[in-house]
């Protein structure tokens, strides 16, 4: 009965066992060991390790990948997230480079370039974009996005992995995204899978797959839409987050509000001036009555648990 | 030398502290402890990371006890099964997934295909309470008979088989068709 | 047609309230079953009005017509633990013809169903039919020969 011996297995197990094979074996991370090693013997002061090595990636012809190191100050951590540059185009074959915290990161006009963090996602760099890895630690994976587009897939618990920009920081909430920048810091954030939270300063945008939302240097980014609203939802949106378009602003987009655009308008309840929350309240309930525990007082008193309770059942529609 | 062989005279060295003895012993199994962990803890690799550290330290700091009337494995499995469900048990693990991480590439499209199977399956042993997800990973992983289970678990070989055959069954539900998952 | 649709379902929502019928079901993007593991999900459901969510009863299957011939295949619900009571549907649809996932859930002497046409994109929320019984062959087959929106440009 308790014997491993091969022969008729039943049905579950035989599909069992067939499913289970598909599941790799992971490698350790090395960074393993090296806690292991530094819990048993005594701790090691602050390490300054001296100027990094440049990497210079120049391609015959066309402009190539440019990675510039920066001086690095390593602490001995008790783990680190492997960043790897594991691919590029151009007329070089692809190489595979370890990146680290502190260095950056540049593409020209023709080059595009994959990073691989640890094993959590990658991150597509588009051509002319210019980064720098920040941190690669296991629960603090973290890049600053100077200018430039990327695109990021994690596959990790939620916030492990951010992108800071100029304007905003973009916390990943297990998703994929397109990121795009400018000099100045300004932006946007589309997502494709998942959700992302884009925040600076206090300031939170909660963006699902399917929608969008800009960001303006100083202002930090505006209000999330889906990518399917009214133009004219839009574009007042816009006016509404960057140009101090106001109440006038505000009917517009509530006037093209469709079902859908509650996640813009559930946002917009915090934003707009205490008078006019009725406005977007009254909007809100319009297309579906709030479950049972928000209340219009609470929910014009901007309660947290009140609005996450909303949020969480208007994801429903979204 | 067969593995048994090898672990004997390694464990001998550790219980004389050697170091390099334990990095060998650590080098032989720290793949394994840790994808067990890795798809314990769905996919979370700070955890899976965590656990396996402990996992080993406890092992140095007891390798000095280990009297060998049971097997090597079984007595590191154990010390997974314990780590695991303290961890589990202290921070309220959710049931998550994530996609399995890889050592090869392949093409984009072979990655995304065979990345979207393990996902699947991943999501399945995820889905599994606790109590089964180690039996089926002790299983499929190390390959430990019911009898090494029976002692790793620290439980008869009756609750051993009924949770495999619990796991199997739910598995079974969860697990995709022969063919991959679309439909 | 697609408001058409909709009142038709709102009007099987109203006429289920009005017979007792508790039971239904919800269907949303994934990020609706905060689960992130399950982000690429076709979908997620939620059983509502089950007085006992452990003995809630959730199947779904495929349906399609690929090349003219129809077609059916099981599908996976898998529980959330993010939430009780949610599934999310892990399974992706062929990009091949033309599909339809029927949900259905049991509780007690209740039945609710679902009929989600699907596109390239995911499900099409629109299209979506809420029933308070299991769906019939003949609803489904109505189902798939209906036209379903592409998905939109861009993606």
């Amino acid at each position: 009965m308790f014997s491993r011996k091969p022969g008729n297995r039943p049905e579950d197990e035989r599909i069992v066992a067939e499913g289970l094979t598909r599941l790799p074996v992971v490698k350790a991370p090395d960074a393993i060991w090296n806690s292991i090693e530094a819990s048993l013997r005594a701790p090691k002061p602050l390490e300054t390790i001296p100027p990094r090595r440049t990497f210079a990636w120049t391609f015959a012809a066309a402009a190539a990948l440019l990675v510039v190191a920066g001086t690095a100050v390593y602490w001995r951590a008790p783990h680190r997230t492997r960043w790897e540059v594991v691919r590029t185009t151009g007329a070089q074959a692809p190489r595979t480079e370890t990146i680290s915290a502190g260095e950056w990161l540049q593409t020209d006009s023709s080059s595009t370039a994959e990073m691989r963090i640890g094993t959590i996602g990658t991150v597509e760099i588009e051509p002319g974009t210019r980064l720098r890895v920040l941190t690669t630690r296991p629960n603090d994976n973290r890049l600053s996005l100077a200018h430039g587009e990327i695109s990021a897939t994690i596959s990790a618990p939620p916030k492990l992995f951010f992108v800071e920009t100029k304007s905003a920081t973009a916390v990943d909430l297990g998703c994929q995204y397109k990121m795009k920048v400018d000099d100045s810091g300004n932006g946007l954030l589309r997502v494709t899978l998942g959700w992302v939270s884009f925040e600076w300063h206090g300031r939170e945008s909660l963006v699902p797959a399917g929608a969008s939302c800009r960001t303006r240097a100083i202002e930090g980014p505006g209000t999330p839409f889906f990518d399917d609203a009214p133009k004219s939802l839009t574009a007042a949106l816009d006016d509404f987050d960057f140009s101090n378009g106001g109440e006038a602003a505000l009917r517009t987009i509530l006037a093209n509000a469709r079902p859908r655009d509650t996640l813009t308008l559930w946002h917009l309840l915090s934003r707009v001036a205490e008078p006019l929350r009725p406005l977007v309240y009254d909007r809100m309930i319009s297309f579906a009555p709030p479950p049972t525990g928000v209340t219009r007082e609470k929910a014009m008193a901007l309660d947290p648990q009140t609005l996450k309770m909303w949020k969480d059942e208007l994801a429903w529609t979204w | 030398m067969a593995d048994r062989e090898i672990a004997a005279s390694i464990l001998e060295s550790c219980r004389c502290g050697d170091r390099d003895a334990f990095r060998a012993l650590y080098e032989a199994y720290k793949d394994k402890v840790y994808s067990i962990c890795l798809y314990f803890f769905h996919g979370d690799a700070a955890e899976a990371a965590d656990v396996t550290q402990e996992v080993f330290l406890k092992l140095f700091a007891g390798v000095a006890g280990f009297r060998g009337d049971a097997g090597f494995s079984t007595w590191l499995y154990r010390l997974v099964q314990n780590a695991c469900l303290d961890r589990s048990r202290s921070k309220a693990a959710r049931t998550r997934a994530v996609e399995a991480a890889s050592d090869t590439f392949a093409t984009q499209e072979d990655d995304l295909i065979r990345r979207q199977s393990e996902q699947t399956v991943q999501q399945a042993v995820s889905a599994l309470p606790a109590k089964f997800r180690l039996p089926i990973l002790l299983r499929y992983f190390e390959e430990l008979s019911y009898e090494e289970m029976s002692a790793a678990l620290n439980c008869s070989m009756g609750t051993v088989a009924s949770r495999l055959n619990r796991a199997h069954k739910l598995l079974a539900k969860l697990l995709p068709m022969r063919g991959g998952r679309d439909v | 047609m697609d408001l058409v649709k909709r009142l038709a379902s709102l009007a099987l929502f109203a006429s289920s309230l009005a017979s007792g019928q508790n039971l239904s079901l919800t269907i949303g993007n994934s990020v609706a079953g905060q689960d992130y593991t399950m982000k690429s999900a076709s979908f997620v459901f939620r059983v509502n009005g089950c007085a006992d969510l452990s003995k809630a009863q959730v199947t779904a299957v495929a349906e399609g017509i690929v090349g003219g011939a129809r077609r059916s295949a099981p599908l996976h619900p898998v529980p959330l633990q993010s939430q009780a009571g949610v599934y999310a549907i892990p399974d992706r649809s062929n990009p091949d013809g033309k599909w339809v996932f029927v949900v259905t859930a049991n509780c007690g002497n209740e039945t609710a169903g679902a009929i989600v046409p699907m596109n390239g994109q995911g499900f099409v929320r629109e299209s979506t039919q809420l029933l308070s019984h299991a769906p019939s062959p003949s609803e489904i087959e109505a189902a798939l020969k209906a036209d379903t929106p592409s998905p939109a440009p861009g993606h």
